[in-house]
This record gives structure tokens, sequence and C-alpha cells, in this order.
């Protein structure tokens, strides 16, 4: 019992010592302000990367590798469906027609060889082995003939028969790497990204991924629109919603990003928060007095910083001026 | 040998004539000349080492540097005390020699020693020796007012335009500027695009580096000539700097501007300067050690009138503190103290002597004793100061006694009109009179020669006055044996001998009186001896002090707040305090305060102290009678601020106080031991115990404990993966925190730093524990990764500042004391830490601060008064041939002293070192007067008289000079009882003293001297 009293009035007592009565603040500027709610908080720069999300882009490969390769529009610009974008030559260039056109014969022939010998089979008077060796001579001339027909469909009418003018396939924004341009067969000579997949992807690091809102380039607020699920070193690849209008970067910009964290916090000016018993506090003012509430602080905001919800806090306006005299005072300070 | 002085000087005037003549210009040539300060030179031989080492904390650059070099310091020989001060990015150390030690090879010492150990100190640690100043070398400061100039602007203008051309003018040391913002180039670096380009803080800082800079090639020899060839690329300004190339790993190369944010910002700031509730920047003028100080301020004020006019358009140079000011009014009082008594002396000398003539010849010799004195400190190096023309003061009433036994004798002898030719009469009545006017002389300068073997502060304070007193008393024989007998033969005249009415009265009255006392001596003896005891009572029952605080007429008050407060925190308070005292306070004309260290880290403060200078108005303006009233006005102010300690001061006191002690205050309680959490407890509670003493106000425990720090600590493993270790963290976290200075640039004779800093915006350096934690830190390997990820952040406490002496660790608690003496309370306070504050075995308490120069000086004192009073004793004995004689005179000594201690009772003063100077001063007098009346009686012993008869005529005929050499000597000083000023404080004491103890020991001599001297004789005959 008596245990029991002396731990009440050590409570008490060190209670009362975090107290300040407001009359004993003397002729001290005592200036307050009200905590403000705050569901997100910002957090450290971080490194994007505009670019659109894996599979979103059009690519177009090269067919055939090409020596010398012309682009005729340049990276990053706008491109309507037939719209020239680059001008291939070299020998497998030029008998890629040759090819195509045979390749058309091919399929021309397959085609009318498979149909001819459908009924034979369907009648029992073609041997299993041999149906399946006109079906399979069927679908890879077939193959070869979409594959150069879909890139055929992209060439535009030119005069010079030894080079091939390749269109743009969709609407969107060009990309390709002009320094060193694609030369090589099945190499991406250029991309073309819809409106919808131009994205920032950030690394975040991986303690804070779940928590991350929205980022923020030069003004533009971006939503998250997806988030991995796999960490690459300290990092997780988060990508935006897509980039549109004011917002809209040229894909490869790098840049730094203002990312926002969602929080249940309040947000408190820097001159409020002082060091006391080792952890961050603020003085409430409750009645006639002041009290040290300690705060956990989440981030950094630009108006001071954002700390966990405590109702404690918003108990009344936090103290903003002369918080140091204030602290003195708790620390024994002027007391002779 | 001295009737041949005599016999020259009477018979080569004309050359003793010119000789005086030659004395009196270099006399006024060396008064025009002599260096003029408001105190001697005080300090000890002292030299200073400040290393400042950016972003350690106070234990590690213990360890690291205060620790090494004090160790290598600790071999020096002839030194006196080693004490250090480290804080927060900032050590400083201070070693003292003993006295005598020359400055120059104590800094060669200090030199070797701290080049020796520099190899082992770390790479940041920048500093050294400090510039050869005393801590009274701040002599002037001023503030750079200009409302269109920004902060920055204010203080390049102070670093560049000014401090370069005050550094010029002769004895100056150095400037300090303080305040405002040092312009710096900012360069903060994206982290982002350095990670995509595989570059790190490492290829920026060496592009930065490697290019900034001029080199000599060699030489090419073009026919008959040579031509030298150097590489340049000195960076010329911020286009050069952002153009800078910086080459890529992928064989590309990048602009600086490219990779980094640059702008204009500034360094770390370590304090500022605040001027009446407003920020500023300040220049304070540091003097070099043993500089004239007048010529000094008068220079540095010609050269910033030239400055002025080259300065932007409203620029003022606002001066607060003007050494020159204090000096002129110490001296203008000590100056108008002298001519007083110089002008009351005469006054005196011409009424007792009742002749015109006579009293010429006597007070010629003042003039020319004090010139000759001017002389003798001109080629001594002795300056001109409150103490050293306090000493004249003291000596004026005693320089004209040689010249009136000399003349008074000249006169008797001129009145018998003995057939000789005048000018052998003379000779005849010098010669009588030389040996007791060297005996005399050579036993005040005796009583003088305490006070030249004191040491310390008072030492340093005394010194001057007894040389002073000495030259000036060497100066007046000279002249009594020389000059006034030649004078004496042209104007003394038979009248000169008539002696006035109102003497003939005193001496019938006298007479009277005295053959009384003869028959009935006892009720006289009884009442003096009640006397003696009442005054042996007070002696022991007074309060005692080290020395009367000084009132240099401007007020300093030193805040202390929160230890952990912020630099803006602090200055916001700064700024609310200064306003309400301005408001509050009429009588102030202007509060500059200064927070933090200043630049050359002199004074190494935290940002949580504070110096509030305070420049009073004129005194007409005041509306309170006195500055102790304005000082309670002030502390009432400073009452409505609390959670602040406050502290009273003066610019002098401080530096005094710390330069002796290292810590300001009367009393300096020092408790040693190693542990710091434990030192800082037992302050507390040694705190805590003092101030329940009666007297303690101001009790100020230094804060070694509450430094609260951010550990960051590399994960081993995961760092190491990517190339990172300790040093490379603690340079990526300086240039986001406080800023990594890698390069300058030389913009005419600007140098600006080159920064890795943090953007300056709100969010771009973190501004708390968990936003650093998530700080993204470029990683050598060119990834990046969030610190949390390479290294733990966490709080902890440590010490603040950890103070040292003579190599132990120690925490201080300063008091000041009020309404008693300062022994009496170090008594009290002894006792209860005893009772109350146990000290845990291996540490120890030492008490220091006024108290212990109080002690010492006591010490010292008690030490070497006796060893003169034998000196004294010797000379008696040798001049009277008697021991008994001797002894009869000294008997007289206690009297005196009894006046001292009285009149010092009444008027309130405690018996401090000052006062004591008064007690051996009168000494000097009390045993002259009983000489002078003893002598005469022995003259008479050939006279056919009855004892009684034979002491009544010599007595008689002695009263004359009794009664002029006390009262000339108690009419010297009075000017400095009533005077006002600094320095007066000091004096006031050792003037009441004396006058005091004059008055009883001139009723001594009167009375009781014959008194025992019949006892003695009747003694003798029985």
């Amino acid at each position: 019992m008596r245990s029991a009293l002396l731990l009440m009035l050590l409570v008490t007592g060190l209670a009362r010592a975090q107290e300040v009565p407001l009359s004993a603040l003397g002729d001290l500027a005592l200036t307050y302000a009200d905590a403000s709610a705050l569901d997100r908080v910002p957090g450290a720069p971080l490194r994007g990367v505009v670019r659109a999300r894996g599979g979103e882009d059009y690519r177009v490969l090269l067919p055939r590798t090409a020596h010398r390769v012309t682009f005729v529009a340049v990276p990053g610009q706008r491109v309507a469906p037939g719209e020239p974008v680059v001008r291939l030559e070299g020998p497998e260039i030029h008998h890629w027609a040759l090819e195509f056109e045979a390749s058309t014969d091919r399929y021309a022939l397959a085609e009318t060889r498979y149909e001819r010998n459908k009924p034979l089979y369907a009648d029992g008077a073609l041997p299993a082995e041999r149906w399946a060796a006109i079906q399979d001579s069927y679908l890879e001339t077939g193959l070869e003939y979409e594959h150069m027909r879909h890139f055929g469909e992209l060439l535009l009418p030119e005069d010079d028969e030894d080079t091939l003018l390749v269109g743009a396939p969709i609407d969107g924004m060009l990309h390709f790497d002009s320094r060193a341009p694609a030369r090589e067969e099945r190499a991406v000579l250029f991309s073309v990204i819809p409106d919808n997949a131009l994205r920032l992807q950030v690394e975040v690091p991986v303690d804070r991924a779940v928590d991350l809102r929205s980022l923020t380039i030069d003004g533009c607020q971006l939503a998250i629109d997806s988030l991995d699920r796999a960490a690459d070193g300290f990092f997780v690849a988060a990508w935006s919603a897509p980039l549109a209008g004011d917002c809209r970067r040229i894909p490869g910009t790098v840049l730094s990003v203002r990312p926002s964290y969602g929080a249940d916090a309040l947000e408190l000016p820097r001159a409020a928060v002082f060091q006391w018993q080792r952890a961050p506090h603020v003085f409430v003012r409750t009645g006639d007095r002041l009290q040290a509430r300690p705060v956990t602080v989440l981030a950094d905001t630009a108006g001071g910083y954002a700390v966990a919800r405590d109702p404690e806090i918003t108990a009344g306006p936090v103290l903003l001026s002369s918080v140091s005299a204030v602290q003195g005072i708790l620390l024994g300070l002027g007391s002779d | 040998m001295l009737p041949a002085v005599v016999h020259f000087s009477l018979t080569q005037r004309l050359f003793v004539a010119v000789l005086a003549l030659a004395v009196t210009g270099l006399g006024l040539r060396a008064w025009l000349q002599l260096p003029i300060d408001a105190f001697p030179d005080i300090a000890p031989t002292q030299v200073k080492i400040v290393l400042k080492a950016p972003g350690m904390t106070a234990e590690e650059i213990e360890r690291r540097v205060t620790y090494p070099i004090e160790t290598e310091l600790l071999g020096i020989p002839r030194q006196a005390m080693l004490r250090s001060t480290t804080k927060y990015a900032i050590a400083s150390i201070t070693l003292d020699f003993v006295e005598g030690t020359d400055i120059y090879w104590a800094r060669q010492q200090v030199g070797e020693r701290l080049a020796r150990v520099r190899d082992r100190l770390p790479a940041t640690v920048e500093g050294g020796v400090a510039a050869m100043s005393t801590p009274l070398s701040e002599m002037f400061m001023f503030t750079l007012e200009n409302p269109d100039l920004n902060l920055t602007e204010k203080r390049q203008l102070l670093d560049w335009e000014i401090r370069p051309v005050l550094r010029t003018v002769t004895g100056v040391a150095d400037v300090n500027s303080l305040g405002g913002y040092v312009r710096s180039y900012q360069v903060t670096p994206d982290s982002n695009r350095l990670a995509q380009l595989g570059l790190g803080l490492e290829d920026l800082r060496r592009a930065i580096t490697n290019n900034n800079r001029n080199v000599g090639a060699g030489r090419i020899v073009q026919g008959n000539d040579v031509l030298v060839v150097r590489t340049g690329g000195r960076l010329r300004n911020g286009r050069d700097l952002a153009a800078l190339p910086v080459p890529a790993p992928d064989g590309a190369v990048y602009r600086l501007e490219d990779l980094t944010d640059i702008d204009i910002g500034h360094l770390a700031r370590y304090g500022a300067v605040t001027r009446d509730g407003a920020e500023t920047a300040q220049a304070l003028v540091i003097a070099l050690k043993d500089a004239n100080t007048g010529a000094v301020v008068e220079g540095v004020k010609a050269k910033l009138a030239e400055l002025e006019r080259s300065l932007p358009p409203g620029t003022e140079l606002n001066v607060f503190y003007d050494r020159a000011r204090l000096i002129d009014t110490a001296i203008g009082t000590i100056t108008s103290a002298l001519v007083q008594a110089v002008l009351l002396v005469i006054g005196l000398l011409a009424l007792f002597l009742g002749n015109l003539r006579a009293a010429l010849v006597v007070s010629l010799s003042l003039p020319l004793a004090a010139l000759a004195t001017f002389l003798l400190m001109d080629l001594t190096g002795l300056t001109a100061n409150l103490m050293s023309l306090g000493g004249l003061v003291i000596a004026i009433g005693m320089i004209v006694d040689a010249s009136v036994v000399v003349v008074e004798n000249a006169v008797t002898r001129l009145a018998e009109d003995a057939p000789l030719p005048r000018l052998h009469v003379i000779y005849r009545a010098t010669r009588e009179v030389a040996t007791p006017v060297v005996s005399g002389t050579l036993i005040v300068l005796i009583v003088f020669s305490p006070l030249l073997t004191l040491t310390g502060l008072e030492g340093k304070l005394f010194a001057p006055v007894a040389l002073t007193i000495v030259f000036a008393m060497l100066a007046a024989l000279a002249l009594a044996l020389t000059l006034v007998p030649i004078l004496a033969s042209l104007l003394l005249t038979a009248d000169a001998a008539r002696v006035p009415r109102f003497v003939l009265r005193l001496q019938a009255g006298y007479t009277a009186t005295l053959r009384r006392v003869l028959r009935r001596p006892w009720p006289l003896a009884a009442a003096l001896t009640v006397l003696l005891v009442i005054s042996a009572i007070l002696a022991a029952i007074m309060g005692k002090t080290f020395m009367p605080v000084m009132d240099e007429g401007d007020i300093i008050v030193q805040l202390k707040k929160s230890p952990s407060i912020s630099l803006e925190a602090s200055v916001a308070l700064d700024k609310q305090v200064e306003k309400a005292l301005l408001a509050q306070v009429p009588e102030l004309r202007q509060i500059v305060a200064r927070t933090g260290s200043d630049e050359l880290g002199l004074d190494p403060m935290g940002l949580n102290e504070t110096d509030v200078f305070m420049e009073l108005a004129p005194r007409e303006a005041w509306s309170v009678p006195d500055k102790a009233a304005i000082e309670d006005a002030i502390r009432a102010a400073l009452e409505r601020f609390p959670g602040i300690n406050t502290t009273f001061t003066q610019p002098i006191q401080m530096r005094v106080s710390e330069m002796l002690t290292g810590s300001s205050g009367d009393v300096a309680i020092k408790i040693f031991g190693d542990d710091l959490a434990t030192l800082a407890d037992l302050v507390e509670r040694s705190a805590a115990v003092a101030r329940e003493v009666e007297g303690a106000v101001d009790v100020k425990a230094t804060v070694t404990e509450g430094g609260k720090f951010i550990a960051v600590r590399v994960r081993g493993e995961v760092a190491a993966r990517h190339g990172l270790d300790t040093e490379a963290l603690a340079d990526r976290l300086r240039a986001q925190l406080e800023g990594l200075k890698v390069s300058e640039i030389m913009e005419g004779r600007r140098r600006t730093p080159v920064l890795f800093a943090a953007a300056a915006d709100a969010l771009g350096r973190p501004a708390s524990p968990t936003a650093l934690a998530r700080q993204p830190v470029v990683l050598p390997d060119g990834s990046v990764a969030p610190l949390s990820a390479v290294a733990s952040v966490s709080y902890e406490e440590g010490p603040l500042r950890i103070e040292r002496e003579q190599g132990r660790r120690f925490g201080a608690i300063t008091l000041n004391v009020s309404g008693r003496d300062v022994v009496g309370f170090v008594d009290d306070l002894r006792a209860r830490l005893a009772a109350q504050a146990p000290l845990p075995p291996g540490y120890s308490v030492a008490f220091g601060g006024e108290f212990e120069n109080q002690q010492r000086a006591m010490r010292n004192l008690l030490l070497v008064i006796p060893v003169a009073l034998a000196l004294i004793l010797i000379i008696l004995f040798t001049t009277f041939r008697s021991l008994v004689r001797a002894g009869l005179i000294l008997g007289n000594v206690p009297f005196a002293l009894m006046g001292g201690i009285m009149a010092l009772f009444a008027s309130g003063e405690y018996l401090s070192v000052p006062a004591s100077v008064g007690l051996i001063a009168l000494l000097g007098v009390a045993i002259l007067n009983g000489v002078v009346m003893l002598s005469y009686f022995e003259q008479l012993r050939s006279a056919a008289l009855d004892l009684e008869e034979r002491i009544l005529r010599g007595a008689r005929q002695r009263l004359r000079p009794i009664l002029m050499t006390a009262t000339t000597a108690m009419f010297g000083l009075l000017p400095l009882v009533f005077a006002s000023g600094p320095g007066t404080e000091i004096q006031r004491p050792l003037a009441i003293v004396v006058i005091g103890g004059l008055l009883t020991s001139t009723l001594t001599t009167l009375y009781l001297l014959p008194v025992f001297y019949q006892f003695a004789e009747g003694k003798r005959h029985d």
C-alpha cells in the first residue's frame, strides 16, 4: 500500500515536472497554433523515370539487319498511324521485298495445298502423317507471311525500291535510341507509346512502399497505379497513373520525385517541437498550464513536422514561441 | 656621500638647473607618449590553441584532439596552468606560463608541440595557435548597419573590405567577424542523376578540387629569356563552377550544373549577433599583447574614417564598445584627482609654512617629481593607467615630505642669522637633515616593497602602484637634496622662519594637553587600548573580498538557455529580451548581443550562450541615481524571462575572470573527476547546496551534460558491399546536413567557399531523426539507398562540453556573493558541501574565482609584510642605535592600522587587496612620523632639560612637520575618496584606510609616542 502510494506520488511528481503554469512565464512572448490534420506526409525525394509500363508500348522489330537506319522522326514526337518514322537501307532490306513476295507466294501455295488436301484427309484418303506435314507447312508459311505482312503493313510507298519506309503503327509517342538505333534483325527498331501507357516509375524504399500514395513532379500530382511485389535491392518499383496533359514528360526522363505517403497524422510547426527526456515533445496549453507532451515524428513537412495523431496533442493549442525558454524552466534554468 | 651631493648641487647650480629643465622636458615628452590604458596588462603569458573539428561531438574531440594535444603540451617547461574547453566542433586549449616567461618563446614551444602531434589529429581538424592577444585585447567593437544590405552582404563587407584594412593598423592582432552569413557557393548534388550515371560525391569533389587550381609546371628557356609555364584552371566565379566538366564512367562529359543545383548559400552558422532586437553583423578588434591600446584605438578609428567613404551608401559603423572611452574616463578621473591632490597639498604647505616663498620651493618639487616619475615610467615600460597614476596620487602627500624637512630646516637655520654665507647655511641645513630624509624615504620604499612581491592579478595590478610610488619617492628625494636647496638659496628669506599664528596656537594647545597626558597617561592609554581591541574585533568580523568591482561604464548580461537550443530559437529569445530591456530601461542606449561562437574561436560559446552587451546612455540622461539602479532595473526586466540563466558582468571583468580562473564569478567551485555523468550529478547537487548558503547569488552550474546526439552507425556488411565506410558516410551526411567544404573560389580578394550542401528548401535538409533515416544516400558504387538501409540511426545523449584543468576533467559551479564577505561565505560553503554533498573516492573539489585570488594575495602579504617590518626595524635600529626606540616607533603601527580598519568599517567597504595596500602605505607614514618625533627628542638629549621638558619642547617643535606630513598625505588622498568613475572603486578603500589611519596614527604619534618615550626613558634612568 505504502509503495503504491509512493509510486503514485512519483508519477504525479514526474507529471508535474512536465507542467509549467502560464503565470510563471513572465513576459515571454507566447504564441500558439493548433495542430492540423494530415492524411499524407511527404517523403525524401525518389528517383523517377518516365517510361511505359512493360508491354503497354507498341514495339516494331527490325525484320532484317539493316545497313542504314534513317529516322525521319525524332524521339518523343507524337505520331499517327502511317506517319513515316524510319527509312531502312541495305542489301538484306533490299531482299526483304523479294522475300515478302516469295513469302506471299509460298503462303498462297501452302494455303491452296492445305485447302485442297483438307477434304482428302477428311475422307481418309490422306494419311495422317502426310496431313500433319501439310498442316505444319501451312502454319509455318502462314506465320512467316503474317509476320512479314504485319511489318509490310507498316511500309509506306517509296520510290526507291532498295529502301523501305516504315510508318507508325498506332497513335502515340515515338521512342527509340537515336544514339544507337537498332540495326540487327529482331532488334526493337522503335516503339510507340500510347497516351495511356506513359507513366512515371519510381524506386520506393521497401519499408515505405505500402504507404506510397502519390508522386509530385513540378506541381503535378500523380496517383499510384501499381506497386511491384518484388524488391530490387533496397527499393520496390511503383508506377504512377498515366502521364497526361501538363504532366507529360519525354520517355526516359529521369526525375527527382517527391513522394507522399499515407498517414494518420497531425502537422505541427517546427518551432513547436523540442527535445525532452530523450524524445521530441510539444507544449500543449490546457487551462492555465502548459504541458509537455511527447510526439512521434513521422516525417518532415514543408510547414513543420508530421506527427502521429494523438488526442493529447489536439487537446489544446501548442506553444510556438519561447519554447526553449519554457524548456529551460523544466531544466531548472533561471531559478536563481 | 650625501653631503657631497648637496655640495655639488649648491656649487653647480646652473648645471643642476639645466638638468632639472631637461628632466622637465623629458618628463613632459614621456607623459605625452606614455602608452595609455585603463588598466595595467594583467594577462599572464598565455598561449591559446583554437581548433575546429566540424561535426565532431565534444567527447570525440576530447578523445581525439584535446587529450593528445594536452599530453604533448604538459611537457613544456615553465607552464603554470593548462586548461581546455571542448565543445561541439571546437576545442580551446589555454596554456598559462609562469610570470616573466617570454611570450614569443612560449608560442614557439606550443607551436612546436602542436606540430608534433598534428599528424595524429583527424584530417578535418583546422586551426592552431590563436593570435597573440590577451583576454583584454578586445578593445573596439562595432556593428555594421545598412538597411539596404542583407546579412550576407554585411558579413561580406566586414570580412573582405573592413577586416583586411583594419589588420594593417599597428598593434591590431586580428579582427573577429561575428554574425551574418558567410557567403558560399552551394552545390547540391542530384543523387538520382549521379546514380544514373554511376557518379559519386567523390567524383564531383575530384572534378572541383583538381580543376580549381593554377599549377606551376616549370620553365622554358626561349633564347635568352625564361618563360614560366603554368597550368591555369582556377575558378573565377560561379559561372566557371557551373561549367566545370565532370567525366562520367560511360565516357560522356557533363557540366557540374548538369549534375547538381548550384546556388548561393552560406556556411553553417555557429553564432549570430543581434542589435536592438534585429540581426546584424559585428566586428571585434583584437589588439596584440603589449600594444598601446590608446594608439591602436586611434589607428582603428582613423582607418574606419577612411573606409567609411568607400563603403556602400547608407552604411553606418555603429561603435558600441570603445576602450578609448573607458581610458579617457578613467585617466580623466585619476588626472583630476591628481590635480586636486596637488592643489590641496600646495594649499596646505602654504598654510603650514605661512610663507609663500617656502611653500613655492616645496610645491615646485611636486610637478617636478611627477614629471621625473613619468620619465622613469617611460624608461621602464610602465604604461599610464588607473593603477600607476593612482600610485602617483597616493605618493603626492609623501613626495613633499623630504622637501618640507629640508626647507623647514633651511628657514630655521636662516633665521638663526649665523655669520656664514647664505649658501653655506643652506648647505649645512640640508646636510643636517639629509640622513633622516634618506632614511625616511628608504622606510617608505621598504614599506611598499611587499607590493612588488604580489603575484597573480593583484601583483599585476599593484606592482605599477608600488613602482610609481618608488619612482616618485626617489625623484622627490633627489629633488630634495639637489634642486630644493638651490631654490631655497634663491627664494628663501629669514621671514620664512616665522611660524604662522594658527600653528603657534596649535602648538600651545598641544603642549598643554600633552603635559597633562604625560602626567596622567593611563586614561589615554586605556582609551586607545580599548579602541585597538575594538578595531581588532572589527578586522576579524569585517567582510573580506579580493577586489572591489570596477565600474567599466558598460554592462554585460550573460544569458544561458536550454543546452540543446537551436541558433534560431536562441536568437529569437535574445530579440525578445533586447526589446523588453530597451522598453523598460530607458538608460540603455543600445544593446548588442552575441550568441554562440565567434569566427576565430577565441571565445567558443555554445548556441545557448549569449553575451548581451548594453551601452548606457550618457549619465545626464539617466532617470535613476546610479548604475546599480540600472542593474536593478535590468535584473527586474530579466526576471520576467524565466527559463534563462542570467549573470551580470562587464567587458573587462568578464574576460579577466575567464582568464584567471577559466570561469567568471566571485567563487568558482571546481569538482574534479573522470566520469562525466558523475561529475554532472555532483555539480548539480553541489549547486543546490550552494544556493542555500546565505549571500549566494547567480549560482550557475556549468552544464556539461545535455548534449543530444543522433548516432549513425554503419551497418558493416551491407555498407561494405557498396564500398561505404564510416568516413565516407560522414562526408555524405555532412554534405546533406551542414555542408561539406570542398574548395574555394577566389573572386578578387574575396574567397568564397564551395560547399556540397543540401538544398535550402524546407524539405531539402532532414529536420528530424526520422527524416534523416529516410534520406537517400548515394553510395560509392553509384547506387542509392535510404540511410536506414546502410546505417542505424539512434538517439543518444552525451556531454555538451568538457572542461579540463591540468589534464583532469572537472565540472564547475560559479556564483557571486552578495551582502557578505567572500572568505566567510566560502568557509560556510565548504562546511555545508562536506556535510551535504560528499564526494565519492577519486573526486576532489577546489575553490577558485576571486576567492582564490584573495586567499593568495593575503597569503603573500602575510608572508612579506613581516619581512618588511623586520627591515624597517633594522633601519630604525641603525638610526637610533636602540632597539627600544625602534620598538617605540613600531609600537605606533597598530594604532595607525586601528584607524584604517575603523574608517573602512565606517565607510562600509570590505577589507580587500587595495585596502591592504592602504594599510601598508599607512605603515610608512606612521613610521615616518614616529621617526620625525623621536629623532628630535634624541637631538634635544644634549640640552640641559628634564625629561618632560625635553619631550614637550621636542613635541612642540615637531608638531608642524608631523601635521604637515599627515595632512598632506590625507588631503592628497581625499580626492580619491570623493572621485567617481572607473577605477576609483579600487583607489577608494585605499584612500579611506590611509586617511582613517593617519587620523589615529597622528594622534598616537603626538600623544602616545611621547608617553611611551617618557616611560622608556624613565625606566632607563631608573
